[in-house]
């Protein structure tokens, strides 16, 4: 069984390599928390914004947890998320988010160079989540994804799906993942596949005395297309109300390096998270998050 | 300690009191002796003791003794007393039996002893027993007779001054009789101040403030004062009684009675009544009035000071007793026709000795008689007043009026007048007309008879007994329930009855008040509630209709109380059934009486009417004639016009025709001939059919053709039953019946011969002309229309005119017969020769004869404008007008005529352009505004163009005038073409203004000009010029005026540097607009075309940098991912375009989505998101 699923997750793994597929709004990271801790979201269950990428780290951290992310992105753009997620008995860890990219406006050109206008574009995506143990330290989760996309007057949709695995050993956690595997987004004509992503990431968490001080690292790889790209993060819990968090992100084959880090402040079942990025080519962005446990 | 402070108390209080029981002589004096009694008895003797000091002195140890009689009085020994203690400047009565007062005065001492001669006795007051002590005063001077005071009318001895002796006569006297106090009737003063009373006792300082008078009522000079009423004076002090001797009305009204109260302040006069109209003087003697120290009185505001020694006030009575009192009339309502006694009682309000009382009867009532008790409406006078009739005058139109002479009579007191006073075998009065009467009462006390302030009034009826009658009562209810109860009124008369306040009266209940009105031989139904009969409208629902099972009686009352009908079921219903049929109770004649059981059944459960609240049929019939029915109701149907022959607004009647009438019922024939009129008069017989119903009137001569004849039918026709004839048809009697017919017409209008027709310089246009000929050749009046025959065709005969096509004359109106017609015919198509024929026609249908036909061209000129836009104001521009003749007339010889509106250029030879049938060598001439081209003819056509020309700098329409000259005489003028002129508002530009385009391209720009209202306008002169552009710029042409889409083309030619264009367009110096094309700074603008769609194979990114530089221009995905770097090198400063074919590095075509451009130079970065959609 765990062959089986490794080996099918594999095999998309591979197929991402040769994808030509469509970035949208599943592609952005859109939680605070893991992305200032190097966006390795395929493993840190200690943000709950993670079960996006990888739904079976769910059933890992077991809560029940409401969260709002936002994220300012590059040029005018942003994206926000809700999402929540419960836990039910004899059934297992089920959660909703919705995420909304807006991706501002652009001039309207005609093939002349003319400007005619302005028109705005767009991207929605609703989540159902699902997650369990399917064995002992082994678990699984599956994201059933909806994409609606608008550019200018045209729009498209699109079906999809991530898979994820998680192994938990003692301190160490692998996670697998596949993601945005689903129907064309076809606005015109021929259409094209949404991005596909599939990665294999692991964390490794050490407690430092009694005060809740711990250490959490954390790494992961990322094919994506014909992308390959490298996260790598380090969380210090000083005690159980803050929580510091530091990364980096590379896309191996240009040149593009961002370096990361966040806060995260807890004040009892509440959770600020606020991060910035900046990257070698890009400006930076920041993202805030504000999270509830129960 | 208690017992000490009690007695300390004690102590206080008694030393306090300060009682004196020692005194000396003058201490206490005999101040009053009735030794005569009173007359209540004579044993009934008094003694009054006075304390002059100013303390209590307590006499419980002395005596009195009589000097004459020898009897010693021992205060302690008396029969009883309430104190004796005399208190300071007080008195104590000494008296023979408690009660010898029975009010106003008191006695503290009584002893059966006390005895004094009526001769003469002298009293001696000891202040010790029997005669002891000493000898504290000594009354009277032992003379053997009394100093003073009479035995007859017990008037007492009273001592003039206290403090002087009383043992001389001299200061003793005789009661006055009038300061008095006390009962019965007690000529004396005890308790009191002796009425004689002179005092030099001292003590309280003197009271030397003289009184004065604080108010009068009436008030001095008051008017209208009621007879009765009192006089009052109030004083501001205590007055002497005796001041009344100083104060009398004058005149004396008499019966003057003088009452003081409030201490002797105030001072009431009562007398008799007072003389209507009559001023009163109020005379006070100063001398006499005074208070009860003797100061005399003082002026005030409330009298007047009349000199000498009076003062007077006055006051006039009411002027008369006129059109006082009230009257109301017995009974309020009396029934039309029917002889009572009616009452009219006056009662005054003042009382009227020596007036006069009247009342008014009006017409329609009986002559109100005087002597003759007999007769209808003899008048007697009874109440509580003397009086008599005096007069009775008047007549049946202005009523009559009564006049009584009062003797007496009182206030509140009545003079009642017996209107047929049937008590003495008067017949009583009538009134024979419905209506409310106003008995106007008037009265005089000592003026004129005055109308009273209201006169009763007197409503008469008309009795409604069996005019409408309780018909049907369903007492069981139905079937939906039995409490569903309804009853049901039936009007048998020919009249609707109005049954507003009427009400029905039951046993348990009273159903009030009804409402509206109920038709003519209709029903009105009573409702429990209001679906009690589901589908028959009801005319009154009340909740109370509880009618039991077992009978009752049913009462319908008129608003007058009257009982209409009454349906006397106490003893049990006499039909009808309870469940489970619930049939109704059906009165089988309405005009036989309610309450005789004969007349009454139960429905029959075949002839029903009306549901019950569930939809259930009724055994019953509510709104309809009952089951059990037969009337011997009389005729109260007015009658009416069925039909007529001719029928109203006949038409072609027949002169030779009977008119025939017939009416609804058999009628009184003399009345209808007597009501039957026929305008205009024709001579004619009656007879009737043998019914009666059916009127014939036979014409003795015929009726005048294409007449219209008047028949009426007047009010005053009547049935056999006197019903009046219902003329309007309004179900009431009354209107007359009218209808009207007219006569056959055989007139046709005469023919028309002289029918001509012409071409006319219209489209289509042919001019008719023809005499009227009127409406039936006698010349009287015009015809009702004309009918115009036109073809191709030559139009021959009768039969062609039929045939051929007609033009609508809906527009022409007939004239007068002679008058001559001429009308403008439009016969399209233009230029064609039609045959016309006309003939006339009646409001009949009678058409003239054939006459004759002519035959003309249609016209055919056709005038076009050019431009057909509007003009800009202030413009310039070609205009021109084309004009195609096509009228026939016109053979070389006439002339047509342009005029130039002047507001335009103005014509010249060098600027027009005249094209004659396409020559331009027609000779023309011009004349300030005119252009004059001579030789047209009806086929010319011509052109004329305006070279050049101004327009006008305002707003308008503008007409260029164009007429033509026939023959020289006849000027026709044209529908001459008009120029909109509208002002330049707007100045659009397409493409728009552009700050992206790329450098050293050509680039086409229209200028439209429009007005407010978003017309372009032609002819605007649209200036243009380039105030900043790089090096090598232009636009072409420097001005351009605008074309009939309002638009105007120029082209700017941009510099192959880049930078900013500004361009100035100017439009009737009114309008500007840019155009700006810079590039600033270093950037990098969205690339072109965006969004790049699936037919586009490459998109152009636009670089400016201001400094050379290394430049990467690399595109990136949504998620930053590099897809492809597409240039990297060095770039020149200025304004570079990079076009890319949207394919990745690995020559793949990107997929839809958005993207990043990112240029990275040495000074700068910047980014650029587009789109791409597949």
């Amino acid at each position: 069984m765990k062959r089986s699923v490794i080996f099918i997750m594999a095999l998309l793994i591979s197929v991402c390599i040769a994808a030509m597929g469509s970035s949208n709004v599943f592609n952005i990271d859109p939680t605070s928390g893991a992305r200032g801790s190097g966006s390795v979201l395929g493993v840190d269950i200690d943000d709950f914004g993670s079960m996006l990428v990888n739904p079976a780290l769910m059933p890992i951290s077991g809560w029940n947890y409401f969260k709002t992310s936002y994220r300012k992105y590059y040029e005018e753009m942003d994206v926000s998320l809700i999402s929540t997620a419960v836990y039910l008995e004899n059934f297992g860890n089920v959660g909703i988010s919705t995420i909304y990219g807006n991706w501002g406006y652009q001039d309207s050109r005609d093939e002349i160079g003319t400007v005619t206008g302005q028109f705005h574009s767009s991207d929605l995506g609703l989540v159902l989540s699902f997650g369990d143990a399917i064995g002992q330290n082994t678990y699984a989760g599956v994201n059933i994804k909806y994409l609606f996309s608008r550019i200018d007057t045209y729009t498209a949709d699109s079906f999809l799906v991530d898979l994820g695995l998680a192994f938990k050993m003692k301190k160490l956690l692998i996670g697998l993942f596949v993601n945005n595997w689903g129907t064309k987004l076809e606005f015109e004509q021929e259409g094209a596949f949404p991005a596909i992503s599939g990665g294999l990431g692991f964390r490794y968490k050490w407690t430092m005395g009694d005060a809740g001080a711990a250490m959490t690292l954390l790494t992961q790889a990322v094919i994506r297309e014909s992308s390959m790209i490298l996260n790598s993060g380090l969380a210090f819990n000083i005690n159980k109300g803050i929580r510091l968090r530091f990364g980096a992100s590379d896309i191996l084959n240009d040149t593009t390096r961002n370096i990361l880090f966040g806060t995260q402040i807890g004040l009892n079942k509440l959770e600020l998270d606020v991060s910035y990025g900046f990257g070698s080519l890009l400006p930076g962005t920041v993202s805030a998050g504000l999270g509830y446990r129960w | 300690m208690k017992k000490l402070t009690i007695i300390f108390i004690a102590a206080l209080l008694l030393t306090s009191m300060q009682i004196v029981e020692a005194a000396t002589p003058g201490d206490v004096v005999i101040n009053e002796i009735a030794w005569a009694g009173t007359s209540g008895s004579t044993s009934d003797e008094w003694i009054e003791l006075y304390n002059t000091t100013d303390a209590p002195i307590d006499i419980a140890a002395w005596s009195i003794y009589g000097a004459d009689t020898g009897v010693v009085l021992n205060i302690s020994a008396a029969d009883g007393n309430n104190t004796t203690i005399i208190p300071a400047k007080g008195y104590l009565i000494y008296a023979n039996d408690a009660v010898v007062f029975t009010s106003g005065a008191t006695i503290e001492i009584w002893d059966a002893t006390i005895g004094m001669n009526v001769g003469g006795d002298s009293i001696i007051l000891y202040d010790g027993q029997d005669g002891t002590g000493n000898v504290i005063d000594t009354a009277d001077d032992n003379s053997g007779v009394w100093c003073a005071g009479v035995a007859a009318g017990f008037y007492s001895m009273e001592r003039i001054d206290p403090c002087s002796p009383g043992d001389v006569c001299s200061n003793w006297a005789t009661n006055d009789g009038i300061t008095i106090n006390g009962e019965p009737s007690i000529n004396g003063t005890p308790g009191q101040p002796n009425s004689v009373e002179v005092s030099t006792c001292g003590g309280a300082a003197a009271d030397t403030t003289p009184p004065t008078i604080t108010a009068t009522a009436p008030v001095n000079g008051a008017s209208a004062v009621n007879p009765i009423q009192d006089i009052t004076i109030d004083f501001d002090e205590e007055m002497a009684d005796t001041s009344t001797l100083g104060i009398i009305i004058s005149p004396s009204p008499g019966g003057e009675g003088y009452t003081w109260s409030n201490t002797t302040q105030t001072l009431t006069i009562t007398h008799n009544t007072l003389s209507f109209g009559t001023t009163y003087y109020i005379e006070i003697d100063k001398t006499v009035v005074a208070d009860v120290a003797g100061n005399t009185l003082a002026d005030s505001a409330s009298v007047d000071d009349s000199g000498g020694d009076t003062y007077t006030f006055n006051f006039q009575t009411s002027q008369y007793g006129d059109g006082t009192g009230t009257a109301v009339a017995y009974p309020s309502n009396i029934l039309k026709d029917n002889h009572q006694s009616v009452n009219v009682i006056y009662t005054a309000s003042l009382d009227m000795a020596g007036g006069q009382v009247s009342l008014y009867i009006p017409a329609n009532w009986s002559q109100p008689q005087d002597g003759a008790p007999a007769s209808e409406g003899y008048l007697s006078l009874s109440g509580d007043a003397v009086a008599s009739i005096a007069s009775i005058t008047g007549n049946e139109t202005t009523g009559w009026e009564i006049i009584a002479d009062i003797t007496t009579l009182d206030t509140g007191n009545t003079l009642i007048f017996i209107y047929g006073d049937m008590s003495l075998g008067s017949p009583g009065a009538m009134c024979d007309t419905l209506g409310t009467y106003a008995f106007t009462v008037r009265s005089k006390g000592t003026g004129t008879l005055s109308a009273i302030g209201a006169s009763p009034s007197i409503e008469v009826y008309e009795s409604m007994t069996g005019k409408v009658v309780v018909n049907e009562v369903a007492f069981g209810g139905t079937l939906h329930s039995s409490s569903d109860e309804w009853i049901e009124l039936y009007n048998p008369t020919g009249e609707g009855i109005d049954l507003t306040g009427w009400y029905v009266q039951g046993v348990g209940f009273i159903l009030e008040t009804l409402s509206g009105t109920i038709p003519a031989f209709g029903y009105y139904l009573i409702e429990n509630s209001e679906d009690t009969v589901n589908d028959v409208a009801g005319g009154f629902v009340d909740t109370s209709l509880s009618l039991s099972n077992t009978g009752a009686t049913i009462t319908l009352k008129n608003s007058s109380d009257v009982t209409v009908d009454l349906v006397d079921c106490g003893a049990g219903w006499f039909g009808g059934t309870g469940s489970p049929a619930y049939y109704s109770m059906e009165r089988i004649d309405p005009c036989v009486g309610g309450s005789v059981a004969g007349n009454w059944g139960s429905n029959d459960g075949i002839t029903i009417n009306g549901l019950d609240a569930d939809n259930n049929p009724l055994n019953a019939t509510p709104g309809a004639e009952n089951s059990n029915y037969s009337t011997s109701c009389g005729d109260y149907a007015s009658p009416t016009v069925l039909y007529t022959s001719p029928i109203d607004s006949g038409v072609n009647i027949d002169t030779a025709t009977d008119i025939v009438i017939t009416f609804s019922e058999e009628m009184n024939t003399v009345s209808v001939d007597l009501s039957l009129e026929i305008i205009p008069a024709v001579a004619y017989t009656l007879s009737w059919d043998a019914g009666n119903e059916t009127l014939t009137m036979t014409l003795t001569a015929p009726l005048s053709e294409d007449t219209s004849y008047d028949i009426t039918v007047y009010s005053g026709a009547m049935d056999i039953s006197g019903n009046g004839l219902d003329g309007d048809d309004d179900g009431a009697p009354g209107g007359d019946y009218l209808f009207s017919f007219n006569t056959i017409d055989n007139r046709p209008p005469s023919v028309i011969n002289d029918f001509a027709a012409y071409s006319h310089p219209t489209i289509g246009g042919i001019r008719i002309n023809f005499t009227a000929v009127g409406e039936n050749g006698l010349g009287v009046s015009q015809c009702d229309s004309y009918e115009i025959a036109y073809s191709t065709a030559p139009i021959t005969d009768d039969a062609d005119f039929i045939a051929s096509d007609k033009y609508d004359t809906s527009g022409i109106t007939p004239l007068l017969p002679a008058q001559a017609e001429e009308h403008i015919l439009t016969m399209l198509p233009a230029g064609t020769t039609y045959y016309i024929s006309v003939k006339a026609l009646d409001e009949s249908g009678n058409s003239s004869p054939f006459g004759n036909v002519d035959s003309a061209v249609s016209g055919s000129y056709g005038i076009s404008k050019t431009p057909n836009v509007p003009l800009c104001q202030g413009g310039n521009g070609d205009l021109g007008i084309d004009y195609t003749v096509g009228y026939p007339k016109l053979d070389g010889d006439d002339d047509l005529y342009i005029v130039v509106h002047s507001s335009f250029t103005q014509p010249t030879l060098a600027n027009l352009t005249v094209t004659v049938d396409a020559s331009n060598t027609v000779a023309y001439t011009v004349s300030g505004s005119t252009i004059t081209i001579a030789g047209i003819t009806a086929a010319s056509s011509v052109s004329i163009d305006f070279n050049s020309y101004n327009f006008p700098d305002a707003e308008g329409v503008y007409e260029f005038g164009i007429s033509i000259l026939e023959n020289g005489t006849d000027l026709v003028e044209l529908n001459s073409p008009e120029f909109d002129v509208l002002s330049p508002a707007v100045m659009t530009f397409d493409p728009a203004e552009d700050p992206h385009t790329a450098p050293g391209k050509d680039r086409e720009i229209l200028v439209y000009i429009t007005s407010d209202t978003g017309l372009g306008l032609y002819g605007a002169d649209v200036a243009t010029s380039l105030i900043d552009t790089p090096l090598g710029a232009s636009i072409a042409p420097s001005s351009a005026l605008t074309g009939t889409d309002g638009s105007a083309s120029f082209t700017l030619t941009l510099s192959t540097e880049a930078g900013k264009h500004i361009v100035e367009f100017t439009c009737v110096d009114l309008l500007e607009y840019f155009i700006d094309t810079s590039f600033d700074g270093n950037n990098i603008y969205t690339p072109y075309p965006n969004p790049a769609t699936p037919d586009v194979d490459t998109i152009t990114f636009e670089i400016n940098i201001l400094e050379e530089s290394n430049v990467t221009l690399t595109i990136l995905t949504l998620d930053a991912r590099k897809v492809v770097e597409i240039h990297d090198a060095v770039l020149s400063a200025g304004f570079h375009q990079i076009t890319w074919d949207l394919k990745d590095r690995y020559g793949r075509k990107i997929p839809a989505g958005i993207y990043f451009g990112l240029v990275k130079a040495d000074s700068f970065t910047a980014m650029v998101k587009f789109s791409v959609v597949r």
